[in-house]
């Protein structure tokens, strides 16, 4: 896990560093420069130095816990993320609850009740979603739940209100839960729908099984069977799908951040990236990569605790 | 008389085909895409304006003063811009599919087939890339690069080869350890020919289904990149720059975010509907059964 | 003769598929009696496994219908017993095991959580009690160390081991009947035989009637008391084994008895088969199904369905019996 960690960590520094963001321009807009004051910032940056050195610097900073600074405003990345952290986290948080909850009761019920009204809704929902960005819904959600009601004076619907300020235990809002409530469904839902055909293709699959047959002829009620026996075994498929979502969260905080105008971290690259500020961009992608890797490998570890079969070694290129 | 089960049998592409055409879903992702292409091709030729021309009608509604579907901001032609729109999204998500499925085909058949420490590092490689989240790549790439047309295209490729990769390396993998492919080699056939012959045409059905949701996830990913800022940018009339630029507009004129929307939304899920029709039509599992 | 203990009787299995109904039972009868050790044999196809899982209700309804017939355990017709009810019987009085071992258990649990679970929901005790009878019925199948091995997986487990678990599992709840669905063809020639002899044992010992279901008659030979012989969906034959070895009186019995390769045969016998395959059930057939490929058909064979008739202790669904020099010249 950490070779890969590093290696895509080089993979960014190797893309940033080779044509450089310029931290010159940023901060003095279109005037031009007496070139000793170039050099100091330059000297400050460590842009003057050869590739390599940059690159140890880099990796000592890093050790460190220091994550460079930002070229426009000189403020360490660390502070710049710490700010951003607190709100995306606490996004994805409520919204890998709900989407876990939306995934599992959408996945378990249209597979139990396959065929059924249920089941079709649930269809018809999970591929529709499938085709809507998440930008898109976010902002439909923006529409009908901030501007229609509005208009037409449905109070009742007007979710739309500010992001709450007051946390407990750093995750649940006091004030202003609504403005949560929003952003997070609209995460949710993404994968949610996604995860919740796995669980019902794979519960399927599992019925098929002949230890389902044995199940059943054991006496065994249906609840037994599907909770106990059918659940776990297609949960592993599931696990994987699962895994693989939650590194695409990131894409998908950063246009709700966007849509719904949140101080995220999400929003703190996509604007440090418009400006080229490099080490911002580059300090925050560490992160965000870490946190894949560190993700992947609770993944890894879950299979072993699902599947007894498999040792943890026995890790694939899934 | 004989007792054999009544029925014609069908050769395996006829049988494909047939359930495809079965599949109302699938249909209906057909329809509405072909619709969409018959707009993006006729599109300019039909409508009187060109997707840069500033008009004296600013954000005038749908129908109104000969502008079909309305007018942005800047007083240009929404019908125009948006099938200009699809037909940038389809011709990037095509050339990027296609080129993500030869990276594909090839490193992923190299990896597979060869397999040794070939395999391992290709895999490895693959496993480095997945851990990036795709947006990343796109800041990465385009905020170094800049955002012209092939730059986009290079971002959306780096962000979907390794999927292709992944299936056609499996794939060739499975194909290549069936007995019958170890019974061609034991007789002495060629490895090219057993490649063509016999590996090819099992590892395709996988590779027709991941290409239609490649194809929708780059038509996707480019308009995330464009909303955000570090895709195509004004005044190239990208479907995720109109929905971007709409935003301010919500209140007043919503017109201008639910065309392009829609629009969007319907080329993207009519792939993906077929792309399901296909992976339902192509599933061995599934033939003879319903 | 004590009354019989389970009695399948005419039972009809259809099943809508999209091409139509597919008559795949038509009119099996059965009997066993307590303690009985009954064969079912025939090819893949003849129905043998529907009418096993009728029993315990397990085939899926749809697409399956049962338009007539009975299932009598004890007295009650199975195929009207609500769903709670037959729960109870699956496994505390009727127990079945399957075909192959391996997909038959569930690759997540320990074995012995899955015997456990088997006791605990026919009988009120606690998870330790129900986890020492595992053990004691591990061991009573022949588990060596039985106490560890308690707490491996299925894939932890040999062919042969496996299938013993089955069967511990199985008799754990102490059934009156136990329904063994082709239960050693999937292992090797060697294990086969343990295991039928664990059946065996087994059943005499606690007075279970078996009834045994496979395409091979070399396994019914050793075991049975009595065999029926289905073909395309109905009891052709059923006959005490001995009788029905010596002297087989329906042409399609009568053919199998001849493809067995005799070990006392001249070299360079060719080995005789039964020319065309099993007819499609779709629709449903009329006359004699084996008719199409039977040596001794006559016209009236493929018109109309000959009866089950008796024949003093065993009984026999072949128009041509009628005729008392066939009989003789059959054999």
């Amino acid at each position: 896990m950490f070779l890969v960690v590093w290696a895509a960590t080089t993979l960014m520094f190797a893309l940033f560093f080779v044509i450089p963001g310029d931290p010159i321009s940023l901060k003095s807009g279109e005037k031009s420069i007496p070139p000793e004051i170039l050099k100091n910032i330059e000297a400050k940056y460590g842009l003057d130095q050869p590739v390599i050195v940059q690159y140890g610097r880099f990796w000592k900073n890093l050790f460190k816990g220091d994550l460079g600074y930002s070229y426009k405003n000189e403020q360490s990345v660390n502070v710049i993320l710490g700010d951003g952290l607190s709100t995306s986290a606490r996004l994805l948080f409520w919204a890998a609850v709900t989407q876990l909850l939306i995934a599992f009761t959408v996945g378990l019920v249209s597979a139990i009740r396959r065929g059924s009204l249920g089941d079709r809704i649930a269809t018809i929902f999970t591929v529709g979603v499938q085709g809507i960005p998440v930008f898109v819904s976010g902002l439909l959600a923006q529409y009908f739940f901030g501007v229609l009601p509005f208009q037409m004076n449905w109070d009742w619907l007007n979710f739309f209100k500010p992001w709450p300020t007051e946390w407990t235990f750093g995750v649940i809002p006091i004030e202003g839960w609504r403005g949560i409530v929003l952003p997070a469904i609209v995460v949710a839902l993404v994968d949610a729908a996604f995860i919740a055909r796995m669980l019902r293709s794979s519960l399927l699959e599992v019925l098929r099984a002949d230890y389902i047959r044995t199940a059943f002829a054991k006496g065994l009620s249906p609840r037994r069977v599907w909770l106990h026996h059918a659940l776990r075994n297609a949960l592993i498929p599931v696990v994987t799908v699962y895994g693989t979502s939650i590194i695409a969260i990131f894409g998908v905080a950063v246009q709700t951040e966007k849509v719904f105008s949140l101080p995220g971290m999400g929003s703190t690259i996509a604007d440090a990236a418009l400006l080229q500020d490099s080490p911002v961009v580059l300090g925050l992608a560490i992160v965000v990569i870490a946190f894949g890797a560190f993700i992947n490998l609770i993944v890894d570890l879950s299979y072993a605790l699902i599947d007894p079969r498999i040792k943890v070694e026995n890790r694939q290129v899934s | 008389m004989r007792g054999e089960n009544s029925g014609v049998s069908l050769s395996y592409w006829q049988d494909v085909r047939q359930r495809f055409f079965a599949n109302k879903i699938s249909i209906i992702g057909l329809l509405i895409l072909v619709i969409l292409v018959i707009l993006a091709i006729f599109g300019p030729i039909v409508s009187r304006y060109s997707s840069d021309e500033l008009t004296a009608d600013i954000l005038v509604g749908p129908f109104q003063n000969g502008h079909w579907l309305g007018t942005d901001d800047l007083g240009r032609d929404i019908f125009t811009r948006v099938t200009d729109g699809i037909r940038l999204s389809l011709t990037v998500a095509l050339i990027v599919t296609l080129i993500s499925v030869l990276v594909g085909v090839s490193l992923g058949g190299i990896a597979g087939y060869f397999g040794g420490w070939v395999d391992n590092l290709i895999s490895r490689f693959i496993d480095t890339w997945q851990v990036i989240p795709f947006v990343l790549i796109g800041f990465a790439v385009i905020s170094v690069f800049g955002s012209s047309f092939w730059i986009v295209v290079l971002a959306l490729v780096l962000t979907g080869w390794y999927s292709t990769t992944r299936l056609f390396r499996a794939s060739v993998m499975q194909v290549k350890s069936l007995d019958y492919v170890e019974a061609a080699r034991a007789s002495g056939v060629k490895t090219s020919r057993i490649i063509l012959r016999h590996i090819g045409p099992n590892a395709i059905p996988p590779i027709i289904v991941v290409l239609a949701f490649t194809i929708a996830g780059s038509i996707l990913s480019e308009s995330v990149y464009a909303f955000l800022g570090v895709g195509f940018r004004e005044p190239t009339p990208s479907l995720g720059v109109m929905i971007s630029g709409s935003r301010n507009y919500l209140t007043d004129k919503p017109f201008v975010f639910f065309i392009p929307g829609s629009v969007l939304v319907l080329l993207t899920l009519s792939i993906v509907l077929i792309g399901d029709g296909l992976r339902d039509a192509l599933d061995p599992k599934m033939r003879g059964s319903k | 003769m004590s009354e019989p203990i389970l009695h399948i009787d005419d039972l009809h299995v259809n099943f809508n598929t999209s091409d139509g109904v597919v008559k795949a039972i038509n009119g099996a009868s059965l009997k066993l009696n307590p303690g009985e050790i009954v064969g079912l044999v025939g090819e893949s196809g003849s129905g043998k496994s529907v009418t096993a899982m009728s029993v315990l209700g397990l085939v899926p309804k749809p697409p399956a219908t049962y338009p007539m017939g009975r299932i009598l355990w004890k007295g009650n017709d199975l195929l009207t017993t609500p769903e709670r009810d037959l729960r109870e019987i699956r496994g505390g009085e009727i127990s079945m095991i399957f075909q192959d071992p391996m997909t038959s258990l569930n690759p997540v649990y320990t074995i012995g959580h899955q015997i456990s679970e088997m006791i605990r929901v026919h009988q009120r005790v606690s998870v330790k009690k129900a986890h020492e009878l595992a053990i004691e019925m591990m061991e009573l199948v022949g588990v060596p160390k039985a106490k560890q091995r308690v707490d491996d997986y299925p894939h932890q487990f040999s062919g042969g081991m496996r299938q013993r678990a089955m069967i511990a599992m199985a008799l754990s709840c102490n059934p009156e009947l136990l329904i063994a669905d082709e239960p050693t063809t999937a292992l090797d020639v060697t294990i086969q035989a343990q295991i039928i002899e664990i059946i065996e044992k087994l059943a005499r010992e606690r007075n279970v009637a078996v009834l045994l279901i496979t395409h091979d008659l070399g396994v019914v030979a050793g075991v049975c008391d009595r065999i029926s012989v289905m073909y395309a969906g109905r009891i052709v034959e059923e006959a005490p084994v001995d009788e029905l070895f010596e002297r087989p009186l329906m042409p399609y019995t009568w053919g199998l008895m001849r493809s067995i390769p005799k070990m006392n045969s001249k070299i360079r016998t060719k080995l005789h088969t039964i020319p065309g395959s099993p007819p499609n059930l779709l629709g449903g057939i009329e006359g004699c199904a084996f008719a199409s490929r039977c040596d001794f058909a006559i016209e009236k064979c493929e018109s109309v369905v000959p009866e089950l008739a008796d024949f003093g202790g065993r009984a026999a669904r072949c128009h041509r019996l009628e005729e008392k020099s066939f009989q003789e010249n059959l054999n």
